[in-house]
């Protein structure tokens, strides 16, 4: 995933688990975030409420990746701070729509 | 004054079966849950990791050195999805089982379990034939593969031995495995309590067998199922000959 959005041009970083996410995203500030909800350790849940205090009032777009597709899940991922809620298997035209359409990062 | 209740036989058969029939439908909810969550792990992941790779590709002119790199990453995933879709496929319904009966079953099982899991594996199994019904080789190789799934589980083994065997003067057949691992204190661990011991118990009950467990802490494990061999249906010897 990473591969391909560097090769349409964005820059990207990527993490391993959510701990290294909050580092890279102290240091990158990105305008939009991936992530999936299934991590080790502290899960997508827990993570995206704390990317959004890091934040603070700078706009950041928050979108889960994940393979959780239940009603439910899309609920608790809308309530723990993300903006979307992606399923997996997630088609690349589809992903790249996605980013092309989030406001300012076209 | 009320007289005191006779308790009825039927009524704790009753109770028993239902109890049985409860904890189905809780075995097969939890099958369908771990389905679901392969689905999402092994699946998800790697048919979205697969399509990137194919847009990355899409977007290279072909022949480019990036493009040789990128199809040999997208064949890994390819093969990588094709192994977990034939491991679920065999848990789901065992074709080998129906191809080469029960032994060769096993054996390509506890191969492919070996490989999975970087677990040592040993086999023993009768020289003889089998002649089983169909639903008890089902049975035994469902057992097997939920054996060595606590093994998998709990054990943190590192050698596994698996045997098959006939006993009782061939009147039954034991399954028996075994592993190096943490094992447990079997004196106090109740195997109602853990849904992989008391499948097996269940499924060895319904052959009109039983299942046994011994272990100590630091000492492996050793599970065994021991079912009784019915004579295979015969057709009477009328009805085959021709007149």
């Amino acid at each position: 995933m990473a591969e391909l959005l560097t090769l349409c041009g964005h820059y990207v970083r990527t993490a391993g688990d959510g701990p290294m996410a909050l580092e890279a995203a102290a240091q990158f500030a990105p305008q939009l975030v991936l992530s999936d909800i299934g991590l080790p350790g502290m899960d997508g849940y827990q993570l995206a409420p704390e990317l959004r205090r890091l934040a603070g009032s700078r706009r950041m777009v928050l979108a889960a990746v994940t393979g959780y597709g239940q009603p439910a899940d899309r609920e608790r991922a809308l309530t723990a701070g993300f903006d979307h809620h992606l399923i997996k298997p997630l088609e690349a035209e589809i992903l790249l729509r996605f980013i092309d359409a989030q406001a300012g990062l076209t | 004054m009320s007289l005191p209740e006779q308790s009825d036989p039927r009524d704790s058969e009753i109770a028993r079966l239902r109890a049985m029939l409860a904890h189905a439908e809780e075995v097969h909810e939890l099958e369908k849950r771990q389905l679901a969550r392969e689905l999402h792990n092994d699946f998800g992941s790697a048919l979205t990791a697969l399509a990137m790779r194919m847009a990355i590709l899409s977007r290279q002119p072909a022949g480019a050195p990036p493009a040789a790199d990128q199809w040999a990453k997208a064949n890994g995933i390819l093969a990588s999805l094709t192994r977990t879709a034939r491991r679920i496929q065999s848990d789901l319904r065992p074709g080998a089982l129906d191809v080469m009966g029960l032994k060769l079953a096993l054996e390509e099982y506890l191969n492919d379990f070996g490989e999975r899991n970087a677990l040592g594996i040993s086999l023993t199994l009768p020289e003889q034939e089998l002649a089983l019904e169909e639903v008890q080789a089902v049975a035994l190789f469902r057992m097997f593969q939920e054996m060595l799934s606590n093994v998998q589980r709990h054990a943190q083994a590192q050698q596994v031995r698996a045997t098959l065997a006939f006993e009782q003067d061939g009147q039954a057949l034991c399954l028996t495995v075994a592993d190096d691992g943490v094992g447990f204190d079997a004196a106090s661990h109740d195997p109602g309590s853990s849904h992989g011991m008391r499948r097996l118990a269940e499924r060895a009950a319904f052959l009109g067998g039983s299942a046994h467990f011994a272990s100590a802490p630091g000492q492996g494990a050793s599970m065994q199922v021991t079912v009784p061999l019915t004579p295979p249906h015969s057709l009477p010897q009328d009805t085959t000959r021709t007149p």
